[in-house]
């Protein structure tokens, strides 16, 4: 691993990564928000995602990912 | 007041503590980025969201400090390494939603560590206070690659490989590196954008360019321009990429373990109603349940407690318990993956840095249920040992005693020979009585169990 050694320089290759990176995101945020207004004016209903927001941040109200776990008697 | 020992990296504050207070104090070169904290709202948000800690303003004397503040201080600190996929991942969403909500009030987060992220009351809480730094346009997210480090690759590697895998992350204090992480993931990961781009072609570029050579074009590569969008954009993304990962869906020996017991349905009933009636004599502030499994008895403790550490081996059922905190709303109970025969050690600089388990497990009221045979008979410990370790941690101690005669003893044993001539009950209250004054014995019916309380008086 790389990163035992002392002289090597760990940002540069983050930062372009995070610049193509950026790029990519945007790409996809766009498509996603596209998809949503095309499934709206279709009366598919809109999607509405607020679940990165901070307000959203108990996380006991989002889905558990594998919910026979929870209708499993355990006594 | 006491400098914390794994305060030192930040040059924006140090953490110290008096008696049972933690103090936080801020240095006046943070002084700009504190006040643009508190004025911009971003700090009343995130308090009113629970999503940090609050602080209050005192007048203790520090001569380099521009402000003290005092923090509340959490029934018990837990680490990146004890925690089970889940509770990495909520941490790791919420750092997210945190850097979401400082983007739209013009701040950034400088760092994404999970050693910033605690439990507190059943939910992740950042811990932090001097983490935001006012966004200066064009800049990059210095905490990108540590973001990935810290929770992408761990989760990655947890949901790809194996979920032990988090546990590796006490050799790696600033995270996994992504070189590391990109030789450990199965080759379909390639196949995934976000996976190739976040870790395999990260891991490529920071080879790239690690040599320190190179300088005009680095300072070039330095000068490129962010806006505040992209990273908005970005944290989205990230978000989407991090909640998309998903627990594989094995299950361990221990997954079932409370339907392949040594009772019948009589008998637990009672071996609860013995513990509920010990713990609510001791009145415990702090109960640890090693062994907690699901934290069947973990719940009993709880209705007395006011803080149960729920310690297990198994990540698959500290995440199961974690789950069942969640959907109970339960806010007293700490599931934490730790294993008793090699628990966690200090580690950092001298040691000191992060605190052993034992250091910060310190309880009114220890109990270990079906679980010594295990240390005796599973892992060679004689039964002194396992005395030493309770007498060291609580003054009251509820301990199963589980015979040889026990079917589940007979399964340990059945794999190897029986070199254990001195596991009965008679030396298991031997060994405890040299450390508690006081042993009353339980005998559990329609088993061969008995449950012992030991208490120092």
């Amino acid at each position: 691993m790389s990163t035992l050694f002392a002289y090597i320089d760990p940002v540069t290759g983050s930062l372009i990564l995070q610049l193509i990176a950026a790029g990519v995101m945007t790409a996809l945020v766009f498509f996603k928000r596209v998809k949503a207004f095309v499934l709206g004016t279709f009366g598919f209903g809109v999607v509405i995602d607020n679940e990165s927001k901070i307000e959203s941040a108990d996380t006991s109200t989002i889905k558990l990912e594998q919910p026979d776990w929870e209708d499993k008697k355990v006594a | 007041m006491q400098r914390n020992t794994g305060s030192f990296r930040d040059p924006s504050g140090t953490v110290y503590h008096q008696d049972d207070r933690i103090f936080r104090t801020v240095n006046a070169s943070y002084k700009e980025h504190f006040e643009a904290f508190i004025k911009t709202g971003l700090y009343d948000r995130l308090v009113k969201a629970e999503c940090i800690l609050p602080f209050k303003e005192t007048d203790m004397p520090c001569e380099e400090a521009w402000k003290v503040l005092e923090i509340e201080k959490l029934p018990i600190i837990t680490y990146p390494y004890e925690w089970s996929f889940q509770q990495l991942k909520d941490a790791a969403l919420l750092t997210l939603r945190i850097q979401k909500a400082a983007l739209e009030h013009g701040m950034i987060l400088k760092d994404a560590s999970a050693y910033n992220i605690q439990f507190y009351k059943g939910k992740p809480v950042f811990i932090d206070l001097l983490s935001f730094e006012k966004y200066k346009e064009g800049t990059p997210w210095i905490a990108y690659r540590q973001y990935i480090s810290h929770f992408y690759a761990p989760l990655l590697l947890m949901a790809k490989v194996d979920l032990c895998s988090g546990s590796l992350l006490r050799n790696f204090l600033d995270g996994f590196p992504l070189d590391f992480v990109s030789k450990s993931l199965p080759l379909r990961t390639r196949l995934s954008p976000m996976i190739q781009l976040h870790i395999h072609m990260h891991a490529k570029m920071i080879k790239k360019y690690e040599n320190t050579k190179g300088r005009a074009e680095k300072v070039e590569i330095r000068s490129k321009r962010f806006s505040a969008a992209s990273h908005q954009t970005m944290a989205e993304g990230l978000f989407d990429a991090t909640a998309s990962i998903k627990r594989p869906g094995q299950t361990t020996e221990w997954g079932d373990y409370y339907n392949d017991l040594n009772y019948d349905d009589s008998g637990f009933q009672e071996k609860k109603r013995i513990v509920e009636e010990i713990c609510i004599r001791v009145a415990p502030q702090v109960a640890c349940d090693f062994g907690a499994n699901l934290g069947e008895f973990s719940r009993v403790l709880a209705k007395h407690a006011k803080t149960v550490l729920a310690p297990d081996i198994d990540p698959v059922a500290v995440e199961r318990n974690y789950l069942l905190t969640k959907k109970n709303k339960e806010e007293n109970i700490y599931p934490i993956v730790q294993d008793l025969c090699n628990p966690s050690p200090g580690i950092g600089w001298r040691n000191q840095e992060r605190d052993s388990f034992f250091d910060r497990a310190k309880c009114d009221l220890a109990m270990g249920l079906a679980l010594i045979h295990h240390l005796c008979i599973g892992n060679n410990l004689p039964l002194d040992f396992v005395a030493d370790l309770f007498a060291s941690v609580s003054g009251n101690v509820i301990l199963e005693f589980v015979p040889k005669e026990d079917s589940q003893v007979q399964r340990l044993l059945s794999a190897r020979e029986d070199i254990f001539p001195d596991y009965d009950l008679a030396h298991c209250i031997e060994a405890f009585s040299r450390h508690f004054q006081s042993c009353e014995q339980f005998p559990i019916s329609g088993s061969t169990r008995t449950i012992l309380f030991f208490c120092r008086r």
